[in-house]
């Protein structure tokens, strides 16, 4: 299943609302997906994930180490942009689930 | 299972607040939820601390901050200052992006898992542009904490204020 890290500076608050709307955006699209939370202490070492959304710096030359895509999830907190960002998040997933495939 | 409401009172609101930095406005606010007992001294410093390297600026329609940091913390709360002038908040994002914020909301969680339906409402309250501009103009305490109840309902309990606390 595909794996979603969701990470934010303590990873408590920013982390809790972003995951319940990353529920929603993917129960629409009909996609599963295992949500696990993470502080973005910790996502330059996460290995066993799809996806990485962040709600902060982790720092622009902070790579994870298993080169996952790191998307930054601000919109969902503040609602400027988020409408976007719902289209962009699912279109990612596909994107990644397809070259997973090949 | 019932979910553990943020407590709230006309003591810990610091309206009309003069301030010069975040760090002074995190501390009022700090010293507020301390004299109640809510939280150990050791949550202000976590606080500040955390606020540097992860700030919690919110680029909303009017630009508010969440401070907020696990531990140390007995009872869930919320204190909120709305101050005359801005003052600045680094951008959560972590661009180094300066915000002139006139809302400081600091949290006290103890239960994120149970309390997600609280932050939810609140984030999603304080998305709308009319609600912040509310909470703006807000002029007394009454007022402040009807406005707040009403974007939080449930999530939030508004006790009365103890007599002779001055904080």
């Amino acid at each position: 299943m595909f794996r979603i890290v969701i990470a934010c500076g303590g990873g408590i608050f920013t982390t809790s609302v972003v995951t319940e709307q990353v529920k929603e955006i993917l129960k629409k699209a009909k996609i599963q997906a295992t949500i696990t939370p993470a502080k973005l202490t910790e996502i330059a070492s996460i290995a066993d994930a799809d996806l990485i959304i962040v709600t902060g710096k982790f720092g622009t030359d902070t790579k994870n180490v298993a080169d996952i895509p790191i998307i930054v999830g601000m919109s969902l907190l503040t609602g400027v942009g988020a409408d976007e960002f719902k289209v962009e998040l699912v279109e990612k997933i596909k994107e990644i689930q397809a070259k997973g495939a090949n | 299972m019932a979910a553990v409401q943020l407590h709230t009172d006309a003591d810990l609101l610091a309206l009309s607040l003069e301030a010069e930095n975040s760090e002074q406005v995190i501390r009022t606010l700090g010293k507020k939820v301390l004299a109640k007992g809510y939280i150990d001294e050791e949550f202000i410093e976590n606080l500040l601390a955390r606020e540097k390297e992860f700030p919690t600026g919110l680029e909303t329609v009017y630009p508010i901050a969440i401070p907020h940091v696990g531990g140390h913390c007995h009872q869930s709360f919320l204190a909120v200052a709305v101050l005359k002038n801005p003052v600045t908040f680094m951008a959560m994002e972590g661009t180094g992006k300066e915000l002139p914020v006139r809302c400081v909301f600091l949290f006290g969680i103890t239960d994120p898992e149970n309390q997600v339906e609280v932050l939810k409402k609140f984030i999603f309250a304080f998305r709308e542009e009319e609600n912040l501009k509310k909470i703006h103009e807000v002029t007394d305490e009454k007022e402040a904490l009807k406005i707040l109840k009403m974007l939080l309902e449930d999530g939030l309990v508004v006790d009365a204020p103890a007599k002779g606390v001055n904080a």
